[in-house]
């Protein structure tokens, strides 16, 4: 059963849609959460607030567009609402990227060799996620856990199909320059381009290109 | 770098890029078992509050629903005695004397001599035919009622013929009062045979006329018999200015002049005009000839269609 038809039988009153519905979008939803929040509290209070919102919308939901678009277009609009409330988005994003250096499991010298350059890849490329603007970040992370289209991105996150596609162009950009550096095979397909790098260290959150 | 960059996106959005695969395998807390315990727990919330919604389709027409059913019985209520009032059958001529407020002709004593009456008929006569053209002029409302009271004139001891008679007679009445008569009820429906007149319908020059009676000699046997059946005595002939205004043309009758479809030698013949100016609505006219038959030809054999039977 389709996720808009769970969502007109919860509205009708059958609670167990919507535990199904739940089951299907819990994990998504919050790894996206988590990836744009990078604190654990803010990311479980997010998610219980998304959910509450889902909830108490159920007598007007309409299937419009897909139920992905509308949860994690909730989950959008209480993520910013998050930041505005926040002291500073900056300030936030740099704690959060220190945050978690200390986060990250033990050094590499004190692991294997051969899953030492696992781990090594694994933590700069959570250091090139975590060091994207929120809004390129939130652009990756949406496509990557809720499965939606560009368009479909762009509806979800408030803003056009272009601006959602040029967001993802450039996070995977820098993505792919971070793990270039270890895999040289990826360096020689990955074209670095300078302006990549002055772009990704003075973007400001907000700034679109 | 756009077309690198446009071409590393074109890759990435396959979903096979090694971008992609670098995100998957990095490592992500599951849902805590409190938040799904949380969660569920509001939506289950949520339902049971708003559980009285289910019925709210059934309570939101309740209230409509009820309305309708109310007008429809209201409306129910209120037709059926206009309903009723149209399935009896309209009878505007019988109303005068079916009406229990005036006292009927016939309305008397069976041990009354029937000699008494004859006074008494004259003045009641006149009582009931004014009270008949006052009743001619009511509303059609009223009109329609006396239907009701046509009913209720059966309980009245009346010959039946008379009451028949009264009908054709209460119809030209009617017509001198109103410009379009009703239609005559079934149940009244004059036999062809019937030639009694009914006091009450008689006009005017009736009226004089029977007062001027009062000074003839006394009946015979004979006429007393037809007194007692029709209730009227002889009356001399109509003239020109008598009969149902503006309805009924008065057919010429020179005086002494005999209609060609009859003649008094003749009693068959005599008889069967009669019978046809019953027939055609000339009612009086054919009660004057019966009058003269019947003085004539006291004891001509005729049908027992032909022979009013007297007051019970």
């Amino acid at each position: 059963m389709d996720d808009g038809t769970l969502m007109l039988r919860y509205r009708d009153g059958d609670v167990r849609a919507f535990e199904t519905l739940y089951q299907r979008h819990k994990a998504p939803l919050y790894r996206y959460l988590q990836r744009l929040c990078r604190s654990p509290d803010t990311a479980n209070d997010l998610f219980q607030e998304v959910w509450g919102k889902v909830i108490a919308s159920r007598e007007r939901y309409e299937v419009r567009a897909q139920f992905n678009t509308f949860l994690f277009r909730i989950a959008h609009n209480c993520a910013i609402d998050h930041f505005r409330r926040a002291a500073s988005v900056q300030a936030k994003v740099t704690a959060d990227i220190y945050s978690m250096a200390d986060e990250l499991p033990g050094s590499v010298a004190e692991r294997p060799e051969s899953q030492a350059a696992q781990a090594q890849l694994q933590a700069d490329f959570a250091h090139a996620l975590n060091a994207l603007p929120p809004e390129q970040r939130e652009a990756f992370v949406l496509y990557e856990e809720s499965g939606l289209s560009l368009a479909e991105i762009g509806k979800a996150s408030g803003v056009s199909m272009e601006t959602a596609k040029s967001r993802l162009r450039y996070a995977v950009a820098k993505l792919r320059v971070a793990l270039g550096r270890h895999d040289p095979e990826r360096i020689e397909r990955a074209t670095v381009h300078p302006s990549h790098v002055a772009v990704a260290a003075t973007l400001q959150p907000g700034v679109e290109l | 770098m756009d077309t690198v960059d446009e071409t590393a996106l074109n890759d990435y959005l396959r979903r096979d890029s090694a971008v992609s695969q670098r995100y998957r395998e990095l490592d992500a807390d599951a849902v805590p078992a409190s938040l799904d315990h949380a969660v569920l727990a509001q939506a289950r919330a949520a339902i049971a509050e708003k559980k009285p919604s289910r019925w709210r389709g059934v309570t939101r027409w309740s209230a409509p629903l009820a309305l309708a059913a109310s007008v429809v019985v209201v409306v129910s209520i209120v037709r059926e005695p206009a309903m009723r009032k149209v399935q009896t059958v309209p009878v505007a001529a019988p109303a005068p004397m079916a009406n229990e407020s005036a006292p009927l002709r016939y309305e008397m004593p069976e041990e009354e001599a029937p000699v008494r009456a004859i006074p008494q008929s004259t003045a009641a006569a006149v009582t009931q035919e004014q009270e008949a053209r006052k009743r001619m002029q009511v509303s059609p409302e009223a009109k329609q009622a006396r239907p009701a009271e046509s009913m209720r004139a059966k309980k009245f001891e009346l010959d039946r013929n008379v009451r028949d008679e009264a009908v054709s007679n209460a119809q030209q009445l009617a017509a001198q009062s109103v410009a379009t008569p009703p239609p005559p009820p079934v149940e009244f429906a004059p036999p062809p045979n019937t030639n009694i007149a009914h006091p009450i319908a008689m006009s005017r020059d009736d009226v004089a006329a029977a007062a001027q009676r009062r000074a003839l000699p006394p009946p015979s046997d004979s006429d007393l018999s037809e007194v007692i059946v029709t209730g009227q005595v002889r009356r001399p002939a109509p003239s020109s200015g008598a009969g149902p205004r503006g309805t009924v043309p008065a057919l010429p009758k020179p005086d002494g002049a005999v209609d060609e479809a009859f003649s008094e030698d003749e009693p068959e013949a005599w008889l069967r005009r009669i019978r046809e100016w019953r027939n055609e609505g000339l009612s009086r006219r054919a009660d004057d000839e019966w009058l003269r038959f019947r003085q004539k030809y006291p004891d001509f054999v005729v049908e027992d269609a032909d022979i009013a039977r007297p007051p019970r």
